[in-house]
């Protein structure tokens, strides 16, 4: 029967599916490590030791790429092998074209893992590579080619694989796949909702029973401890995510021909992982643009009596709960008189500003839509995405972006980070009988609303007088379409909340203003795709939920109710302005 | 054959007794506290909070096109598990298990009793009843989100 077949057939495939995950896995990792070796042999006179490392990880690849029947792989892996031989034998010979090299080698690598991870069909192409590689290896004069067979290879070099797992289990990591660290997080949640409910039971609250009391409290710290614990399950460092920025600073550097060096440190600290992916491109964008724009050219150092090399520094810390991360330059800083002109010509401010804003405030305009320096959008930082993009990725992550600079001696960005996406803190607002959250990095103001203060626009549409500046004021519940529309507005929204928005500050007014709470802040799934202004819910103490806001959602609500008027929306643009 | 398949969960709406396929259930809660959603339709009653997971939760009755919603004690909510995740029916009473065989269902359900026909799989002629079988998919994917859909592709045109 054919039954009897298909479990072995299948137990075959679970098999070779699980080595072939084990290979991209270790892969990856040797990869990485690759990379890493790569880019210390450029700035290294003792290179030895880096490239015994490489050559001992390529050999390893190629050895399980073989094993497990991936032979374009294994061959390619074989070619690199060989140019490593050559420079290994004389590590004179290292340019930094021969690295830019390996370092393709690396991505070209990098890219066949991805294939095999996603299972795709594509063709691999690496010929051209290969080309360079052999000619590579002829150029450097030994003709050590296809001749290198498995026996010269030293002994010491066929541990390699054995090797690197001790390291590992002497840190004694530990893979665990993400979904069940996410399960866990849930049932702690859960927990420690519950928690909430018991302690503020009645029997509980007003027991006299100490016994019962040091139970109930002790089983609060306990918690406390497992929710915090439960977190760092979620944080990684920031080693991986600093090396591509090396590698991204190593590639334009060469690009724009100013040299660089560049300086990371503190990549030992922690932060969630799913921020470490989303840092990736505004980091990219801000290491560019440093290269790129910050650092002048090397002629123009030279007469400044600085350092031909410019210094790129990456630090990343931890302080008051939060991750910080810098980047900073040792160009010729940012003009905030070059910054004004250029906003003024492209409509951001008016030329009445300029006595108003601050040098302080005009650099700040780099972060506004429609912003960018240089007029010649170069295919590195350009791409017509600005820096206000970038501000709007560290907002969504539910941190701020800062930039100092001084003429002359440099720039410096700085993202501040909260270490985790799980926890978000949140002032808890009520509208009408339902809690509603804002981020409180979003919270500029808590304010009293009175009629005085506030006035009609035009219909339906309010602004209020906040120190002589006009800003625009919404009802929340209104503005959400809750279903239980306030029916007074303005004997029961007593509150207003002044907002940061991607359009400037506003207003929101609610019944009351509850507490400020650290927050577990959930998806709502699949069902609601399509509600603006919401990005959650959250479960408060006492087991109710709470919507969450999306003030970027919000904005576009706004928007949108603004454009279903137009005279509204104008009328208001002419207030506000 | 009894298998897992053709057995149904039968519950009351206005009175007339309508079925969920029994690998769609879940699980039956009590009626309990429901956040309103923002800019949510009318039959969508809003998010519960199933112990620490949120789901979303409609008025079958609304989504069904019967009137006169109203809470009883008996109302309750089945949790069930749609290709777009978890979603809450609010429903009148829930009955009992039934066994349908397939050839007792009758997939031609132009014949409209009182419920809209594109949530209906099929009717089952039983001795002393008539049950409609609810198409879940259908309940989940074309109401909820597919309205809002709708909504925003007119926006976007206007």
């Amino acid at each position: 029967m054919s039954s009897d077949k298909t479990p072995s057939q299948a137990e075959n495939d679970d098999f070779l599916k699980e080595i072939t995950q084990d290979f991209i896995e270790e892969t990856s990792y040797m990869l990485d490590e690759c990379e890493n070796a790569f880019l210390r042999i450029e700035n290294t006179d003792s290179p030895e030791e880096d490239i015994d490392e490489i050559f001992r990880l390529a050999h390893s690849i190629k050895g399980s790429a073989n094993a497990i029947g991936i032979k374009d792989l294994g061959a390619f892996a074989h070619e690199v092998e060989n140019l490593l031989m050559i420079i290994r034998k004389a590590p004179k010979l290292i340019t930094s074209n021969i690295v830019s090299l390996l370092l393709n080698c690396n991505d070209a690598f990098k890219a066949k893992i991805q294939m095999i991870k996603e299972e795709s069909t594509e063709e691999w192409n690496v010929e051209a590579l290969l080309e360079q590689i052999c000619s590579a290896s002829e150029n450097l004069g030994l003709n050590l080619t296809q001749e290198v067979q498995a026996e010269e290879i030293p002994k010491e070099l066929e541990r390699g694989t054995p090797e690197i797992v001790e390291k590992k289990e002497a840190n004694e990591f530990l893979r665990v796949p993400k979904i069940r660290i996410d399960h866990l997080s849930d049932v702690v949640g859960e927990l420690i909702i519950l928690k909430s409910q018991l302690v503020s039971h009645e029997a509980i609250a007003s027991s006299n029973d100490v016994r019962l009391n040091n139970i109930v409290r002790l089983l609060d710290s306990t918690l406390r401890d497992l929710q915090e614990r439960s977190m760092e399950l979620a944080l990684d460092n920031l080693k991986g995510l600093f090396l591509k920025v090396q590698r991204i600073a190593r590639d334009t550097s060469k690009k724009v021909g100013k040299p660089i060096q560049f300086n990371p440190t503190g990549d030992d600290v922690e932060i969630d992982r799913v921020m470490i992916d989303a840092l990736y491109d505004p980091l990219l964008h801000l290491v560019r643009n440093s290269i790129d724009h910050g650092v002048e050219s090397a002629q123009l150092r030279k007469e400044r009596n600085k350092a031909e090399d410019a210094q790129i520094s990456l630090n990343a810390r931890q302080a008051y709960g939060k991750v910080i991360i810098e980047i900073k330059d040792d160009g010729g800083g940012i003009d905030p008189e070059k910054i004004f002109q250029k906003a003024l010509e492209k409509q951001i401010v008016k030329s009445e500003d300029r006595d108003q804003l601050s040098d302080e405030q005009k650099i700040q305009l780099i972060f506004e839509p429609g912003f960018s320096t240089v007029d010649n959008i170069t295919d590195l930082s350009g791409r017509g995405v600005g820096l206000d993009v970038v501000k709007t990725n560290i907002t969504k992550l539910k941190g701020s972006i800062q930039v100092e600079s001084s003429t002359g001696e440099g720039t410096c960005f700085r993202l501040i980070l909260p270490m985790t996406q799980a926890v978000t803190e949140g002032m808890v607002l009520s509208v009408g009988d339902q809690p509603v959250v804002v981020p409180l990095t979003s919270v500029k103001e808590i304010l009293c609303l009175d009629e005085a203060q506030s006035y009609e626009i035009k219909k339906g549409l309010y602004a209020m007088d906040l120190r002589g500046k006009s800003v625009p004021l919404y009802s929340l519940g209104s503005l959400l379409q809750l279903r239980r529309p306030p029916t007074d507005k303005k004997t029961l929204e007593k509150r207003g909340v002044l907002l940061e928005t991607p359009v400037g500050l506003i207003v929101v007014s609610c019944h009351d203003v509850l507490e400020q709470n650290q927050l577990v802040v959930k998806g709502l799934g699949n069902f609601f795709e399509n509600v603006r202004g919401v990005a959650g819910g959250a479960i408060l103490g006492d087991g109710s939920i709470a919507i969450v806001l999306d003030i970027e959602g919000l904005v576009k609500l706004i928007n949108e109710n603004n454009t279903t008027n137009q005279r509204r929306s104008q009328d208001l643009a002419a207030i506000v302005a | 054959m009894t298998t897992l398949y053709n057995q149904f969960l039968s519950f009351i709406l206005q009175g007339q007794t309508y079925a969920f396929p029994i690998l769609s259930v879940v699980e039956i809660i009590q009626l309990c506290e429901v956040t309103p959603m923002p800019q949510a339709e009318e039959y969508v009653l809003g998010v519960i909070n199933l112990r620490g997971k949120i789901v979303p939760v409609i008025d079958a009755r609304k989504k069904l096109g019967a009137k006169a919603p109203g809470t009883s004690k008996e109302s309750c909510i089945i949790i069930l598990e749609t290709q777009k995740g978890q979603l809450g029916t609010l429903v009148d009473k829930v009955e009992e298990v039934l066994q349908i065989e397939s050839s007792q269902i009758d997939e031609d359900v132009s014949l409209e009793g009182g419920c809209r026909v594109e949530y209906l799989s099929g009717m089952a002629h039983l001795e002393d009843d008539l049950v409609m079988i609810i198409d879940i998919e259908g309940l989940a994917l074309k109401n909820t989100a597919g309205s809002f859909v709708a909504d925003d592709d007119q926006r976007q045109a206007s």
